[in-house]
């Protein structure tokens, strides 16, 4: 581990002192605490209620575990991208996507018999920073590539497999792997992890949730049942989507984020799909970033609306077969030292069905 | 004391690895309530905290089979758990931070403050830092706090959070520089001592001529 600079451990003592300040546990808060833990864990009880999980943490959790970062991140493929919008002239991004959602209704959702799984694979890039310097004075950055695969069995509540593989690749933006090395930052070995859960739940940390409570799903856990739920006609699915966003303090983004998240899911059914790209036509300030943005090697056009005033989501969709290659959030402004331009998370969604679990799809 | 003096004898001894009946969980209570609450208080305030103290524990108890010592520390694991928890707080935290801002740390936590006098310089710090942390965004708070007053390293909360080590580095990375232009490149016992040590005088002409 490289030593910490003097103003990070400054930063941290500081926050450390705020803590002086907070009154400390009662004598008998602690004792009727442990009192309740005890009875609690002999009764086999569950301390309270679930409630919903609220805010994006709560997002998608088969896919944020598998991929690591995914939904949540904060966190890109490849440097600096073209920066502003596209203005090859040709079609306008509605006219692309009205035509990717009739493109999407014609191709048939997958069958999924009993015994088989819904695989989603997604491929991730997620920009690292440092707080360590290179030769150049400028903070080690670099993308990071994850890969999560996911088995859902037909019935929600049965057991589902969970494969994260951190691959130890990483292409580099500032610095290099040995200067890195040299430099003592603590670079990432590959590694893979698999969990097994019921319900997608694979972090045991659920809490006021438990597994399997939330079956009925929400827009930060979209599960089939959620799905099906779901007005198909554009406009009102844009109000149900719009006044869940303007619900939600924390989401960053907007509509186009949901829509992603639904969208990379990977099991989202052929007619929602297609209201979700009539969706995003809608949006009074959708415009194409990139007619041909490459995202794990497939070819699709960047879309884009709205901007979280240091970055911006981008949807990557195939016009020619509409169907949802994956999504980027890129940087709009300099921080630090991450430029305008920089992408912070790029994934590629992937779905296939598997004979078994573990198991690569067929085809 | 009690923070630095409980996260020091959690660092001293060696981690519990078990939790296979109730004795181990007493033990675990024991050993990490009290820090764990002083972690929850700063973020909620006590009231909440004395109940997700308790949850917290239940919660590990109850899914311990799905906690993996190899992964990271009961402990590590108990503090991602409370973490998750206060999702369903967000909205009290940064309550909680902003009204710090207005009215000190003290007022904030509803304890009669008896040394306001001693709260001048390193109050509004606090202050303005309380408001910066309550602008991070959830995940970079998360991070942050984690470290800062839970101890734990970026390895141990990218385990217990399921995201990758990098992420967690940079979310840490994040919140630190967003937090350091409100707390300025000098040393606080070293900055307050010299304010005090400096005339009347010698104040003002730092100030440019303002009264």
């Amino acid at each position: 581990m490289p030593e910490r600079t003097t103003s990070e451990e400054r930063v941290d003592q500081r926050v450390r002192a705020l803590l002086a300040d907070v009154p400390p546990m009662t004598e008998q808060s602690f004792v009727e605490g442990r009192q309740r833990v005890l009875a609690g864990a002999a009764e086999g009880a569950r301390p309270v209620a679930a409630r919903p999980l609220a805010g994006r943490r709560g997002a998608a959790r088969w896919l944020a575990l598998a991929a690591g970062v995914v939904v949540l991140a904060a966190g890109a493929v490849v440097g600096v991208s073209a920066l502003g919008p596209d203005h090859q002239p040709t079609a306008s991004a509605a006219t692309v996507l009205n035509r990717a959602a009739a493109l999407a209704i014609t191709v048939e959702d997958p069958v999924v018999n009993p015994g088989q799984y819904h695989y989603t694979k997604t491929h991730q890039w997620a920009l690292g920073v440092e707080a360590a310097k290179d030769r150049n004075g400028r903070a080690f950055q670099y993308l990071s590539e994850t890969v999560s695969e996911v088995w859902r069995p037909t019935t929600w509540t049965d057991q589902w497999l969970a494969r994260s593989t951190t691959t130890g690749r990483r292409q580099w933006i500032e610095g290099s792997e040995e200067e890195a090395r040299a430099a003592g930052v603590p670079l990432d070995d590959a590694k893979t992890t698999e969990n097994r859960a019921p319900c997608g739940d694979f972090i045991p940390e659920l809490g006021t949730t438990g597994p399997c409570q939330l079956v009925q799903g929400s827009w930060n856990y979209p599960t089939p049942e959620f799905m099906a739920g779901l007005p198909r006609d554009p406009r009102q699915l844009h109000d149900r989507i719009k006044s869940y966003v303007d619900g939600q303090k924390d989401l960053r983004g907007g509509v186009i984020t949901v829509v992603s998240r639904m969208l990379s899911a990977g099991w989202t059914p052929k007619d929602l799909r297609a209201a979700l790209y009539r969706v995003l036509a809608d949006l009074p300030d959708i415009q194409i970033m990139e007619h041909k943005a490459n995202l794990d090697g497939r070819t699709g056009v960047a879309f884009s609306a709205g901007d979280t005033g240091s970055t911006r989501w981008e949807i990557i969709i195939d016009p020619d077969t509409g169907r949802f290659i994956g999504e980027r959030e890129v940087a709009t402004s300099d921080w630090e030292d991450v430029r305008a331009g920089t992408l912070w998370t790029s994934s590629s969604v992937v779905t296939g069905v598997a004979d078994g679990m573990g198991q690569p799809p067929r085809g | 004391m009690h923070i630095d003096s409980a996260v020091a004898a959690q660092r001293g001894s060696p981690e519990m690895d078990r939790l296979d009946g109730p004795d181990d969980l007493a033990a675990l209570y024991d050993r990490h309530a009290r820090p764990l609450h002083a972690y929850l208080a700063g973020r909620v305030g006590a009231q909440v905290a004395d109940d997700l103290v308790a949850e917290a524990f239940l919660v590990l108890w109850e899914q311990r089979a799905r906690f993996d010592p190899e992964r990271a520390s009961l402990r590590a694991w108990l503090y991602g758990v409370a973490t998750n928890l206060l999702r369903n707080h967000a909205r009290a935290e940064v309550r909680r931070l902003r009204a710090w801002t207005r009215h000190g740390a003290a007022e904030a936590y509803d304890v009669v403050s008896t040394r306001a006098a001693d709260r001048t310089d390193a109050g509004a710090l606090s202050a303005r830092l309380a408001a910066a942390i309550a602008g991070l965004r959830a995940e970079e708070r998360d991070v942050l706090l984690l470290v800062a007053w839970a101890d734990l390293t970026p390895a141990e909360i990218a385990e217990v959070r399921g995201v990758s080590p990098a992420t967690v580095r940079t979310r840490l990375h994040r919140a630190r520089t967003r937090l350091r232009s409100v707390t300025p490149d000098v040393d606080p016992d070293t900055d307050a001592h010299e304010l005090r040590m400096l005339r009347p005088g010698q104040r003002r002409q730092e100030g440019h001529g303002h009264a």
